[in-house]
C-alpha cells in the first residue's frame, strides 16, 4: 500500500477534456473532473512506471514477459472532486479471481484499487484497475 | 433521454481518431506506455500498429455519459476494454436505460461501437439525469 497526493488543476482538466474529445474545453478555475480524471493522478504518483524515469529503463516491461494488460475500469463516485482540491490517494491490492479464456487457457484477473480522500479525509472516488493475465505465466 | 427503462442515447465520441489524440491523452493522463504511440515499439510486439489506451476508449465514452448525466451525476462508471481501437477509428456510444429506481436514479448499460459494428467496450453507469 502506498499514498501520495493528487492536485486537481483547473488547467489539468482541460487538457484532459481536450485528449478525450472536448476539443474546445476552456479553462475553468472551478472545473468539476471529468468521469475519467482520476486516472491521470497516475502523474503524481512516485511508483508508477509508464513515463521516462532516470532509475529504470524505457521501454517499460513487454506484454509477453507476464505484465498483462489492462482489461477494465471501475469509478464509484462518492462526489466529484472540483479544481482546486488537493486529494490523498492510497493504491492498494484488491481482489483476484480466474476465468477460463477463449482460447482454452486460464486466464488471472486482479485488482489494484485507488481510494481518493479530500482534505477532510472524506471519500471521494473509489478506483479499481483491472489487470488480465494467462494464469500459466503467473505459476510459472 | 428519458428515465424511462428502454431508452436510448446514441452519440458519436470520435470520429477518425488520430495519433495526434492518443498523443494528447498520454500527455493528459500520464500513461506513455510505447504501445501508444510508438509504431515501431507496437509492431515489434506483435501488433499491426499503435493502439489507443483503454482509458482514451472510455475517456471518450464518458463524453456520452456527461451528455445526459451532467458534469457531476454520476454514481458509478465502469467498463470492459474488448478490443483494440486503432488511429482512423470512428466510434460511438449507445446508452440504454436498465432499470430506473425510486429515489429517481437510473442505471444504463453502454456499448461503444468501432465504424465496423465491432464493439470495442462495454460497461454499466449509475446515476442521475441531468435535468431530473
Amino acid at each position: 500500500m502506498r499514498s501520495f497526493e493528487f492536485p486537481i488543476e483547473a488547467g489539468h482538466i482541460q487538457e484532459f477534456k481536450r485528449a478525450v474529445g472536448d476539443l474546445d474545453a476552456s479553462f475553468d478555475p472551478d472545473a468539476a473532473a471529468p468521469p475519467t480524471f482520476m486516472v491521470a493522478a497516475d502523474r503524481y504518483d512516485p511508483d508508477y512506471d509508464r513515463r521516462l524515469r532516470s532509475d529504470r529503463s524505457w521501454p517499460p516491461v513487454a506484454p509477453e514477459s507476464g505484465s498483462g494488460f489492462h482489461a477494465g475500469m471501475v469509478f464509484e463516485y462518492h462526489r466529484h472532486p472540483r479544481a482546486g482540491e488537493v486529494l490523498t490517494a492510497t493504491v492498494a491490492d484488491g481482489e483476484e479471481w480466474f476465468k477460463q479464456g477463449r482460447r482454452g487457457g486460464q486466464l488471472r484477473f486482479r485488482e489494484i484499487v485507488t481510494t481518493f480522500v479530500d482534505a477532510d479525509g472524506q471519500p471521494c472516488v473509489t478506483a479499481r484497475w483491472i489487470n488480465v493475465r494467462a494464469a500459466k505465466e503467473v505459476r510459472e | 433521454m428519458k428515465p424511462e427503462v428502454g431508452a436510448r442515447h446514441r452519440q458519436v465520441v470520435a470520429e477518425g481518431l488520430t495519433r495526434t489524440q492518443l498523443v494528447a491523452y498520454a500527455g493528459a493522463s500520464g500513461d506513455f506506455h510505447p504501445f501508444h504511440h510508438d509504431e515501431i515499439y507496437a509492431t515489434t510486439h506483435g501488433f499491426d500498429q499503435l493502439f489507443a489506451h483503454g482509458m482514451l476508449t472510455m475517456g471518450v465514452t464518458g463524453e456520452a455519459l456527461v451528455a445526459v448525466f451532467g458534469p457531476e451525476g454520476l454514481d458509478r462508471y465502469g467498463a470492459d476494454f474488448l478490443k483494440p481501437v486503432w488511429p482512423g477509428d470512428t466510434l460511438a456510444t449507445e446508452l440504454v436505460v436498465t432499470a430506473v429506481h425510486d429515489d429517481g436514479s437510473v442505471e444504463v448499460d453502454i456499448s461503444t461501437t468501432d465504424q465496423h459494428g465491432t464493439q470495442v467496450l462495454r460497461g454499466t453507469a449509475a446515476g442521475r439525469l441531468a435535468g431530473d
